[in-house]
């Protein structure tokens, strides 16, 4: 067992710690509060359908795996886990995104026995063959909701658009065919090979003491063989497949993303890259900019913009959504404005008061411990500490924000459009 | 956590919420006045426009980059309906001083901002503008139409309406879309002064900063304004009562139909009642280990999701469920009989544990949370008692407490909102 201990004397101390089967466990002490929160996770997301375990040959398994066990494992042969957590009090949920799953709890008293339970349903598959049917079913409902949801089609259609092979496009849950080529038998190698301790972490933080809570992890993590696992690489150009992509759902008034591909080297984007990526998008589009006062001015919008820096492993874009009746000209707008910073430069005294707002932001989330969690969850996920962005902001500039528009490019760009369903 | 008052005007108390493990401090106004049907989409509108400019921040856009200086300060504004009383909230969450750069001293600046919005508003000739009243109205309407598009809040809001009547409690709070469209300069102006001249006003403060500078920065705006006519808040609620089930069904363009059950509690008996409520809501329709959740919804399957929640503030319990229109009768004779069976005190003992776990559970997690410590000290107007007051007095709740509150559970009104009848 390795433990470092990074310190910051304004925001707190953390600690980040490797067992000796491969678990990092990142906790964060905050001794005046009353809650805790914990998340128990693996580097286990939609995008895994194709790798390799212990360096044997590359396999490929259905869409909407991980998912899939996601709902699984809150069966156990006793019964129902949120039954368990209500003896305790405490609230517990899970999530599936693309490179990541994670069970979580948040209580103010009982840590010790919800953290035991936390250990005890995340190791302890249980499935067979009817449940798994019956949880097919169920995930078929959940997709089929998801396709009338505008929110969420927007922004799959753009990704069918912009990725040829990598399967950040498929939805998470996968497909109804997907999901029914799954069986126990499937779930049970995608368990064994992604829930293996090297594999996952545990992040908390709230008011309990390091060291007990690590001696409490060791004792309850099972002893396994250790796994290793890599996922494969998808080749990306920075070509899309089509710039412009429509559907028709249930909506007032048009929905639209405009989404930029981005590609790089290597697995993963830096920490700088992607905060210069936030900071860019926030002087391109934000509440603050000359681009939304324009745009709101002329009619063309009536709320703010959402903009976001979409990254993993092997995929990044940048992408703008909002509601409008001319959802083209919102485009050609935004891209023009990207050719005028390119151009003319950064406003510079905005982009200090941006530089300023991240930082504030940056530190309010030490003000909430599912905000550190989440955090911690990102750390383990893309390496980097929960303190690197405070600094990262210092080192920012003009030229870095200027560098970073340059890769939103026309070519790489894709307009996806939710119209409203016209009167029969 | 301990908690200072502070006398600032005529009406005006300033509550100084002292919590010491944030890197934020908080600061809410909050304005208290008597429901009006008439003049309720107007006061909706009102602190919107407030918070979108003012006579410093001649537009949105000047005041967001004010907000980004002050390491980008969180502003906020929401209205609700507080028992008998419209609550206008505007606050703003910012930085404490210790981590601003340079000396620079945010709290103080964010108390000014603040201030600001609430007392210097942009006007001209005892009137807002216009081109800031209409891009307010526009956004006031999208809400309308949101509101209107979730079909679960529409249901509720629809059988608050019918529940409620003439009672302004059962009004949407922003109002009709024609009425808003309907909204001028000069109401708006009016309805500023009375406002500031004639609500109860609650200010807090939450985090480790001193708040003197946040208290006298609104003594000093307070001073100019005559307060002489307070609205008195104290006022009884206004209980309603009904002898016979209203039963409405409406059709609209929803594939799933909804149903919303409206049933009066009784108000009076103080916080162990209040407490005993909120107990007999979660056993009923609130946790995992909920009678609705299990039976209905689990073991029956009637529904998508069936679950009840209390306003204690005007003694309603509400039941709402996701349901297909073939089961929505079966849905409704589950749920009479679910809590039935409460009156009959048919419900283990394991899980009014449970719950009184949950409750507790989540009352002491108030103090890691600035907005929920501000939203109990703004909600209970009336009565000053902590999270862990009330957490205790949970705790004490016992078997014949939930049983006397299931017995003043008595149904006033059947909502159903149902797919259009195939041609």
């Amino acid at each position: 067992m390795k433990t470092d201990l990074i310190k910051n004397g304004l925001l707190g101390d953390y600690s980040v710690t490797t067992l000796d089967n491969g678990l990092s466990v990142y906790i964060m002490e905050k001794p005046g509060f009353d809650s805790c929160y914990a998340a128990f996770g693996t580097k286990y997301g939609s995008i895994n359908t194709k790798f390799c375990r212990n360096g044997g040959e590359e396999i490929e398994v259905p869409a909407g795996i991980a998912h899939f066990l996601e709902h699984k494992l809150f069966e156990s042969e006793e019964g129902d886990t949120f039954q368990r957590f209500a003896k305790t009090g405490a609230y517990c949920n899970a999530y599936t995104s693309f490179d990541r799953t994670c069970y979580i709890f948040s209580c103010s008293s009982n840590f010790s026995a919800n953290l035991d339970i936390l250990l005890d349903f995340v190791q302890t598959p249980y499935f067979t063959a009817e449940t798994v049917k019956k949880e097919q079913g169920i995930i078929a409902q959940e997709i089929k909701m998801y396709e009338d949801n505008p929110g969420w089609r927007v922004f799959f259609n753009l990704l069918r658009q912009m990725y040829e092979n990598h399967p950040v496009k498929i939805d998470i849950a996968g497909t109804v065919e997907s999901i029914s080529e799954i069986d126990d038998k499937l779930l049970f190698e995608c368990y064994n090979t992604f829930y293996n301790p090297a594999n996952m972490f545990i992040c908390i933080a709230g008011n309990i003491k390091t060291a007990e809570v690590l001696s409490q992890i060791e004792k309850n993590i099972k002893k396994v063989e250790r796994v290793t696992v890599k996922s494969a690489s998808f080749c990306e150009s920075k070509m899309v497949k089509n710039n412009f992509v429509e559907q028709s759902l249930e909506v007032a008034k048009p929905l639209f993303c405009l989404g930029f591909k981005d590609v790089f080297s290597g697995e993963r984007l830096d920490l700088k890259s992607r905060t210069v990526a936030g900071i860019a998008l926030e002087l391109l589009c934000g509440d603050c900019s000359a681009l939304y006062r324009r745009l709101q001015d002329s009619g063309l919008i009536d709320n703010e913009l959402s903009a976001e820096h979409f990254q993993g492993e092997g995929y990044s874009a940048f992408i703008i959504e909002g509601e409008s009746e001319n959802p083209k000209a919102v485009a050609e707008e935004i891209k023009k404005e990207i050719k005028s910073f390119i151009k003319n430069g950064v406003d510079t005294e905005l982009l200090d008061a941006v530089l300023k707002a991240a930082y504030g932001d940056a530190v309010k989330r030490f003000d909430n411990t599912d905000s550190i969690v989440t955090d911690m969850i990102d750390c383990a996920i893309s390496s980097g500490g929960l303190f690197d962005t405070a600094h990262i902001l210092k080192e920012i500039n003009e030229q870095d924000i200027i560098a970073c528009l340059s890769k939103l490019t026309d070519e790489a760009s894709v307009l996806s459009v939710i119209t409203p369903r016209k009167e029969k | 956590m301990s908690v200072k008052k502070v006398d600032i005007a005529n009406g005006v108390q300033g509550y100084y919420i002292e919590n010491t493990r944030f890197n934020t401090t908080l600061i809410t106004y909050n304005f208290y006045f008597p429901l009006n049907s008439q003049t309720m989409a107007v006061d909706a509108l009102l602190p919107f426009l407030l918070t979108s400019c003012s006579e410093q921040f001649k537009d949105y856009i000047d005041l967001n980059i004010a907000l980004l200086k002050l390491y980008g300060a969180d502003l906020s504004c929401s209205v609700s309906k507080c028992g008998d009383c419209f609550h206008t909230k505007i606050g703003i969450s910012v930085i404490n001083d210790n981590l601003a750069f340079d000396n620079d001293k945010p709290v103080g600046r964010a108390a000014e901002l603040l201030s600001g919005l609430i007392f210097a508003p942009k006007i001209k000739n005892n009137e807002f503008y216009p081109e800031d009243t209409a891009r307010e109205k526009r956004k006031t309407i999208e809400r309308i139409v949101g509101e209107i598009n979730n079909k679960k809040a529409f249901a509720k809001t629809r059988l608050f309406e019918e529940m409620f009547g003439d009672d302004p409690y059962g009004k949407f709070i922003y109002g009709r879309a024609e009425e808003v469209e309907e909204i001028t300069e000069d109401q708006l102006f009016t309805a500023w002064q009375t406002l500031l001249s004639t609500a109860f006003v609650r200010i807090n403060v939450i985090g480790k900063e001193n708040p003197n500078a946040v208290f006298s920065t609104a003594k000093q705006c307070f001073e100019n304004i005559n307060r002489k006519n307070v609205a008195d808040i104290s006022a009884v609620l206004d209980v309603i009562e009904n002898d016979d089930v209203k039963d409405i069904t409406e059709r609209m363009n929803v594939t799933q139909g909804k149903l919303a059950m409206g049933f009066t509690s009784r108000l009076k008996g103080g916080l162990k009642t209040a407490a005993a409520l909120s107990v007999f809501s979660d056993i009923f329709g609130g946790g995992p280990y909920s009678k609705l959740f299990t039976n209905v919804r689990e073991k029956q399957s009637l529904c998508y999701y069936c679950s009840a929640s209390s306003r204690r503030t005007k003694g309603v319990l509400t039941v709402e469920s996701g349901v297909e229109e073939e089961n929505v009768e079966k849905a409704i004779k589950a749920i009479l009989s679910e809590l039935q069976d409460m009156k009959a005190g048919k419900f283990d003992d394991s899980v009014i544990e449970a719950s009184k776990k949950a409750i507790t559970d989540s009352l002491y997690s108030y103090y890691d949370n600035a907005a929920a410590i501000d939203i109990w000290y703004s909600r209970e107007i009336g009565e000053d008692i902590s999270p862990l007051k009330a957490a205790e007095i949970v705790m004490q709740v016992g078997r014949e407490d939930i049983i006397n509150a299931a017995k003043g559970i008595k149904l006033h009104t059947v909502y159903r909102l149902l797919p259009k009848e195939a041609n």
